[in-house]
């Protein structure tokens, strides 16, 4: 038996497909556009049960621990303007390598970065 | 596309996907199209031994079995002045064909893989790829072309290291007296949104006391500053002694057509050539 089995993670999506996939936003994301034209995220976070009750235990609030917030620079509010439920990874890629004048691959580089961390962090899914 | 040396004109949808200092892997929509990777050849070269060796890897690695084939009438046109042998492999979704080359001019020995998955579109492709290849100049210069980048410098520089980031690529060489180091930033609109160059330059490249100049460098906003040790007999000494270099000068200059920070910074134990600074910058162009 093995002892330290490897998780199986399912089908990996390769590159080509992934840039295939349409990003879709989290309905339980709050959007605020700053002074700025920046967009700051409010988002929800999921507590750990035995965090949730270490927390009542000492009488604090559960509410402050259940969002988190996340300040978009111009680029980052940029990618997140192109998401609409409709553009595909490479399309918002295309879109954005051309507003700002930047090399295919350097665009693609930073957009899937900037889409795996919004991903990481349940901003967004991709369908 | 110009890398270390090797130059050659490749279809505008194929791009960059992996950069060695001698390697190249051209990718069209995500999937590998183009393996390329090269080295000077002391001594004696022997196709054989190198075809054998790439079927050992092969084998080894990806399970495919490398045959020798007789070199395509196409690709033996476009490389007259080569000495070269052609080989083939057959993966389950992908299949290869490719060549050994060797220069003996420059004493090169090049080897170049196209991955196929429509061989006749393919056949067209790699034959104009072949024909516009070159692995030498005769002006002692070197061609580094990639991506929107296009720089000339002489071939007594190598390359050190090479760092492709988004927002930022850099690209640094070394010859026995000089350090020569190339970046490209962008997309200026943003970097220079709330700074201007001098402020811009202060944060990059962490400038020590010495007051940037500004100027206009055939119309782009441009700033330089040069770093040099009091001209005392002590200071050119100890200039000398120690481990980093005691000149250094740098310029940056903003393309607003390109969206782009262009950047060269030269350093040495002795004083900068100025001639040679301006033609490293003439030479380093956004395509």
């Amino acid at each position: 038996m093995r002892v330290f089995k490897k998780k199986n993670r399912g089908a990996q999506l390769t590159r080509a497909e992934s840039l295939t996939c349409t990003p879709v936003k989290n309905t339980r994301i709050r959007e605020a556009r700053l002074e700025t034209g920046e967009v700051l995220l409010t988002y929800p976070i999921r507590i750990r049960p035995w965090i949730a009750n270490l927390i009542r235990r000492f009488g604090w609030g559960i509410n402050r621990f259940q969002s988190k917030k996340l300040h978009l620079d111009e680029l980052g509010t940029a990618v997140w303007d192109l998401i609409d439920g409709r553009r595909s990874v490479r399309q918002v890629i295309q879109r954005l390598a051309k507003r700002y004048q930047l090399h295919p691959r350097e665009a693609e580089v930073a957009v899937t970065r900037f889409l795996r961390e919004l991903g990481k962090r349940g901003l967004i899914g991709l369908k | 596309m110009a890398w270390n040396g090797i130059r050659f004109m490749a279809p505008v949808n194929w791009q960059v996907g992996t950069i060695g200092t001698r390697y190249l892997l051209l990718e069209e929509e995500s999937r590998p199209v183009l393996e390329i990777k090269w080295a000077r050849i002391k001594g004696a070269f022997s196709h054989k031994a190198h075809l054998h060796r790439l079927a050992a890897l092969h084998g080894r690695n990806l399970g495919k079995a490398v045959r020798e084939s007789p070199l395509p009438p196409g690709w033996k046109k476009a490389l007259g002045g080569y000495s070269a042998k052609a080989f083939s492999w057959r993966g389950k979704t992908v299949s290869g064909k490719g060549v050994i080359l060797y220069c003996p001019t420059c004493q090169n020995a090049t080897l170049i893989q196209f991955y196929h998955r429509d061989a006749s579109k393919a056949e067209n492709a790699s034959e104009r790829l072949l024909a516009s290849l070159r692995d030498h100049r005769q002006d002692n210069k070197v061609v580094w072309s990639v991506f929107d980048i296009r720089a000339t410098i002489p071939n007594t520089f190598h390359l050190v290291r090479q760092r492709f980031e988004p927002g930022k690529f850099e690209l640094e060489f070394m010859s026995k007296a000089q350090k020569v180091t190339l970046y490209r930033w962008g997309p200026a609109s943003i970097l220079l949104c709330d700074r201007d160059l001098v402020e811009f330059a202060r944060a990059m490249l962490h400038i020590s006391p010495v007051e940037p100049r500004s100027l206009s460098l055939a119309g782009s906003k441009a700033v330089e500053w040069n770093v040099t040790p009091p001209p005392s007999r002590w200071a050119h000494l100890w200039g000398r002694m120690k481990a980093k270099p005691s000149f250094q000068w740098t310029r940056l200059w903003h393309l607003e057509e390109k969206n782009c920070i262009f950047g060269v910074r030269i350093e040495g134990k002795r004083p900068l050539d100025t001639p040679f600074l301006d033609r490293i910058c003439a030479g380093y162009e956004s395509l």
